[in-house]
């Protein structure tokens, strides 16, 4: 049996001990999916504490409606889909009732964000060059944060949970032909706004 | 651009994330070879990729722990308010009750004076004394009574003032007593 499978069968009995009402087994759930939501949040909505207030609210979510559950897709899917429901419909709702700026963030980038640096190189790059590449990946993230909702959703799924077109479909509730499309309408947008950037080489 | 560039394009993003087919990739791999404009254009999506793990990468680090506890938090919170609310039977027949006293109640009366065959009307007298009259199908009746309260027109009333009185408070041994106008 394929390992994958084998845990994504434990994770589903683990849900159905939660069905029953083991709370540790959820608890377990919990440690073992929250970095995974909670990064995917954080990809799609760009800022910190909305982040963590989505992934409570997805867990809770998980939780309450837990004597429904019907193991119909494995686990990680039926977190997955929740999760981007709850991403899309979210930030949809936020957008209708501002309360934070939800335009890509100069304010979620702060300018001496260590964490940005992390993933540069560190070594024999001079101030300017580390500058420049910060400056890319600032602008990076603004086109993302300016795609259209499933077009971002999409790329996020594909390029940092390495999700199949089958399994993308399966979550965002869309067949393999419309997440090609959304992927394809995606990189071709991000490719217009970067245009400059490569032109120069940069990238 | 020509149609077969342009067809090949449209699968820009499947042949990166290897979903074709090994015939299509095949494909697209010869036109490449012979195809310069292609062949930027594939790569340039490539590198797009590429800048899209760049800008997303450092995705914070979050504390498992922390939210796990605070989500049990939130929980036992949720748990404890519920106590404090009576139970959603009790609430129902609590509620069906009153909604009886205050709907049926009024329209229990309203039904009674709209259909009741008795209107009893109270005056007093220039003397003092209580006139009651009785069913007075035409309200014309009344004042002709007033007018001329003749024992004609009295014969032709029937009273019943049993209920009138109790109501008032008096005591009336006699249920078709008459007190008419001295």
């Amino acid at each position: 049996m394929n390992p994958l499978e084998k845990i994504t069968d434990q994770d589903t009995e683990l849900m159905l001990r939660v069905k029953a009402g083991d709370s540790e087994a959820f608890s377990i759930l919990f440690e073992k999916y929250y970095q995974k939501v909670v990064s995917l949040c954080w990809r799609y909505i760009q800022n910190t504490e909305l982040a963590q207030d989505a992934a409570q609210e997805v867990f809770l979510k998980i939780f309450n409606t837990a004597k429904k559950y019907r193991p119909t897709a494995s686990f990680s899917t039926y977190i997955y889909r929740i999760t981007v429901n709850h991403c899309l419909n979210e930030l949809r709702e936020k957008r209708r009732h501002p309360t934070i700026s939800l335009d890509y963030e100069a304010n979620n980038i702060n300018q001496d964000d260590s964490s940005l640096l992390e993933s540069l190189p560190s070594e024999n790059q001079s101030p300017r060059e580390i500058a420049i590449k910060k400056e890319i990946q600032t602008e990076i993230r603004k086109a993302i944060s300016e795609l259209p909702e499933k077009q971002r959703m999409a790329i996020i799924l594909k390029r940092f949970d390495n999700l199949s077109y089958e399994k993308i479909g399966e979550t965002m509730g869309c067949s393999v032909g419309a997440v090609d499309s959304l992927l394809q309408r995606a990189r071709y947008t991000l490719l217009k706004k970067l245009k400059k950037n490569f032109r120069e080489g940069i990238f | 651009m020509k149609g077969e560039c342009k067809k090949l394009r449209k699968k820009a993003s499947a042949y990166l994330d290897q979903e074709i087919s090994g015939v299509e990739k095949d494909k697209i791999d010869k036109h490449l070879t012979v195809c310069p404009d292609c062949l930027t254009f594939f790569n340039s999506l490539k590198n797009v990729w590429e800048s899209v793990e760049r800008g997303l990468a450092s995705t914070p680090q979050f504390n498992a722990i922390e939210a796990r506890r605070k989500f049990w938090s939130s929980i036992d919170q949720k748990e404890t308010s519920k106590a404090f609310l009576p139970s959603p039977l009790r609430f129902s027949r609590a509620f069906l009750t009153i909604l009886i006293l205050f709907i049926a109640l009024p329209i229990g009366f309203l039904l009674g004076s709209i259909f009741s065959s008795t209107i009893i009307e109270k005056s007093e007298s220039t003397t003092g004394e209580v006139i009651s009259t009785e069913t007075l199908q035409d309200p014309a009746d009344f004042y002709s009574f007033i007018k001329n309260p003749s024992s004609d027109y009295l014969e032709g009333m029937t009273i019943s003032l049993g209920d009138l009185n109790n109501s008032n408070g008096t005591n009336s041994n006699n249920s078709s007593e008459r007190r008419i106008l001295q």
